[in-house]
């Protein structure tokens, strides 16, 4: 079973362009444009990573965040949080947030799903094949 | 001939009047009498007068009700008091109240000759007056001016902070705003290049390659500008800690060899083995010596040489880096730190363009640092870059460390726990291996502290104070900084370390202390960490003086209690029987001379009292005052020491008679 990830991102195409990535590296994409739609999305059906934007409307991906955390069932999911203001988003992440990464925009694809095989495979229960 | 002056005068009595009219025009004046007080002051409506001479007793009003009513309606009028014998007093409250002199009435109008006088020297004061007001206007005036200048001053000031504000805010939106296009661009550049929609001709990807670059060049003009904004706007928070320059630097050649080699250029560095740390952002430092040194290898074709040196300096470390490149021309220089001032230097082809940011913000990160950034160039010839840090000094660094780790806490509304660490036996160590070995073993410790610190969780501060702290500073709740301190105490706890060839452990104990829910300042969260680690502390060896010298008494006790001892201090005998029923102490000094009762019988009654017979006593005697045979006794089982002394002598002879218990 390919990995599912949850793509969370409020830009449309820059959406597509990260799933079109991690579809070709045989990971199987869900799509959501905020916080408060990647939340109903996993209600439904439980990804084994997520990659989200940190600004979005609705609700942030900080607040995603904290709202996955306070779920024993969703708590353990990891997060990948693009941002596009570097400084100032690694220092909210600074606590020691295992299962969180922050990538900054632009990022590199190949550094993208570097840390995607890392996170799943160090997440029980998660495959890092793709 | 000049005008006359012209005079009002107050007086009811009609000859004096008169009198006094004909004295006073004779000498230039002009006088209007007036017999009563409102019949002078209804004049005063229509006609002009520069003295007023008033008598202080008229039928109608008091003189000074008068002078009163003159100030009101002429204020700083020259007003002269006539008063009659032994009216003086009402005449000199009447000075208070404005007059400018006063002059008494003689019986024979003897007076007169000196009025003239008296009203001329009281003019000159009003013209002396006038003159220091007129002055003191003057500076209000210029005052006024200046502040009104300051204010403006001040609103430009703020209307610039504020445009300062603006732009700042401008940048780093904007910077936000394309970095997500930015992203998307990238993105499907990188997708059509991986061949993912489809295969590419070689054409092509070369033109993708094009892009990539130019996005990436793109990508670093936003971070430049957003970081030259932020320095700018004083926004940028230094995280400044212990950092090993030697360790910089490999760091620094490890990721740009690859650079250098491409370029066919050699990088080298010379770093002494035993360099100091620095007191520095290790982040902004690598920043700034990445942009150096990538600079020197851009600006320099192979065969070539790019050399990172490091000097250490009296109170600061100096970092330069040298290349054999096309040099700067003299006139260039000074624009090299300026913003936009990119100095147009031929880079061999292919190589990336800069921003032109990079030395601003290097410039500004250094000074931040508190250290300095300067360049030295021979055109055609190459360049010297350098820049000083100020070197580690523990304890104010330590101290800057926890209170801007905690003030960035603060702003964040994060927590902050400082994890401290002691080593148990510590003084042990240092007496079983010396100073230097225990040295070096703490350096072993710091490394695999670091190690198992993970970096992000926290930032070690040694502190080796009094040899025995670390301190781990971290933005970690309550639970966090637990666990830190755990896995910190097990670490260490299981690892071996070797001293002169022998394989010891070294127990550690642990506190931690957390913001907000502890402490809710620096010194409070130490102060709980400290309270934790201070162990049981063995009693310290009391001494008594007994000395009737107060001087020597004050010098004995301050000069043992550096040396870690407890001193009780006595004038004389009795009072040292009476402090020793009370106290417990571990060995006496006895001055022989003293008065009331000598050094020999405090001696005695001490070895006869069972409770106080075992404590060792040194008898201190200047020569020839030893008496031991004289009372018949065993000089033997005395401790002397002989006035003058030399204190090493002294804290000998206290080791000596404590360990061997003589009496």
């Amino acid at each position: 079973m390919p990995a599912r990830i949850l793509v969370v991102e409020d830009e449309p195409e820059l959406r597509r362009a990260i799933t079109v990535r991690l579809t070709a590296a045989g990971f199987t994409c869900d799509t959501a444009g905020n916080g408060k739609e990647a939340l109903l999305h996993i209600e439904r059906t439980r990804p084994d990573l997520i990659v989200a934007d940190l600004l979005m409307p609705e609700m942030n991906g900080h607040e995603l965040v904290q709202q996955l955390g306070t779920h024993p069932g969703t708590a353990a999911i990891p997060v990948v949080v693009l941002t596009a203001l570097p400084e100032q988003s690694r220092l909210q992440w600074a606590q020691a947030l295992m299962r969180v990464r922050v990538l900054d925009k632009p990022f590199d694809s190949a550094q993208l799903l570097a840390i995607v095989q890392e996170l799943l495979r160090s997440t029980p229960g998660g495959s890092s094949d793709g | 001939m000049t005008t006359p002056i012209p005079v009002l005068l107050f007086e009811d009595d009609e000859g004096q009047a008169l009198l006094t009219k004909e004295a006073l025009e004779k000498e230039g004046f002009l006088v209007d009498v007036c017999a009563t007080g409102r019949e002078g002051l209804s004049r005063l409506l229509s006609h002009e007068y520069r003295v007023f001479l008033i008598d202080m007793k008229l039928p109608d009003i008091s003189g000074a009700e008068v002078l009163r009513r003159i100030n009101t309606m002429k204020p700083g009028a020259v007003s002269v008091i006539v008063t009659g014998h032994g009216d003086e007093v009402a005449a000199v409250e009447a000075m208070k109240t404005g007059a400018y002199d006063y002059i008494v009435k003689s019986p024979y109008m003897g007076h007169l000759a000196a009025l003239p006088t008296v009203i001329r020297e009281s003019m000159d004061r009003q013209h002396l007056k006038q003159e220091r007001e007129q002055l003191q206007s003057e500076v209000w005036e210029q005052a006024r001016l200046l502040e009104e200048r300051n204010a403006e001053l001040r609103r430009a000031n703020e209307e610039l902070k504020r445009l300062d504000q603006v732009k700042s805010d401008l940048v780093s939106m904007v910077s936000h705003e394309l970095r997500t296009p930015l992203a998307t661009i990238k993105e499907f550049t990188a997708i059509l290049a991986d061949q993912i929609a489809g295969p590419v001709s070689p054409s092509q990807q070369e033109y993708l390659g094009i892009i990539k670059t130019n996005i990436d060049r793109l990508a670093r003009i936003i971070d430049d500008l957003l970081d030259a904004a932020k320095i700018e706007a004083g926004r940028v928070l230094l995280r400044r800690g212990f950092m090993d320059p030697a360790a910089l630097v490999a760091h620094i050649v490890q990721s740009l060899q690859p650079l250098a080699d491409s370029q066919g250029l050699v990088l080298e560095t010379r770093v002494p083995p035993s360099i100091s740390g620095v007191f520095a952002d290790t982040d902004r430092i690598t920043q700034v010596l990445v942009n150096l040194v990538s600079n020197a290898i851009k600006f320099t074709s192979g065969p070539g040489r790019v050399t990172i040196n490091v000097e250490e300096q009296a109170n600061e470390v100096q970092f330069n880096v040298t290349d054999t490149g096309c040099g700067i021309a003299a006139e260039d220089l000074p624009k090299l730190f300026q913003k936009f001032q990119q100095v147009r230097r031929e880079s061999p082809a292919g190589t990336t363009k800069g921003t032109g940011l990079g030395l601003v913000i290097s410039k500004r990160l250094v000074e931040l640092h508190g250290g300095r950034i300067g360049v030295t160039s021979v055109k055609g010839a190459g360049s010297t870059f350098s820049f000083t840090l100020p070197k580690y000094h523990v304890e104010e660094v330590f101290r800057e460390y926890l209170k801007s780790g905690l003030e960035h806490a603060k702003q964040q509304q994060h927590h902050f726990s400082i994890i401290v660490l002691s080593v148990v036996n510590f003084q042990e160590l240092k007496a079983l291996y010396g100073l230097e070995e225990t040295t070096r073993l703490l350096r072993e410790l710091e490394t695999t502290l670091k190690e198992t610190v993970r970096r992000g969780a926290g930032d070690i501060v040694i502190r080796w104070q009094r040899g025995e702290m670390v301190v781990v500073l971290a933005e970690v709740d309550k639970t966090g900084s637990e666990s830190i301190a755990d896995r910190v105490k097990r670490t260490v706890g299981a690892r071996v370390f070797t001293v002169n060839d022998r394989q010891i452990s070294v127990p550690i104990l642990t506190a931690t202390a957390t913001y907000p829910e502890e402490a809710a300042t620096d010194e409070e969260l130490l102060r709980l960490t400290e309270r934790q680690l201070r162990r049981p502390e063995k009693p310290k060896t009391s001494i008594m003086v007994v000395d009737d010298e107060p001087k020597i008494r004050q010098f004995l006790k301050e000069a043992l209690e550096l040396r870690e001892y407890d001193v009780l201090a006595a004038a004389n005998g009795p009072d040292a029987l009476e402090q020793l029923k009370r106290s417990r102490v571990d060995l006496v000094l006895l001055d022989v001379m003293m008065p009331v009762m000598n050094g020999y019988e405090v001696y005695h009654l001490l070895k006869e009292d069972p409770k106080t017979k075992e404590i060792p006593v040194i008898i201190v005697t200047a020569k020839g005052e030893r008496k031991d045979r004289e009372l018949g006794i065993d000089s033997s089982s005395y401790n002397y020491l002989s006035k003058p002394f030399q204190l090493e002598d002294l804290l000998a002879k206290i080791r000596d008679v404590l360990q061997n218990g003589k009496r």
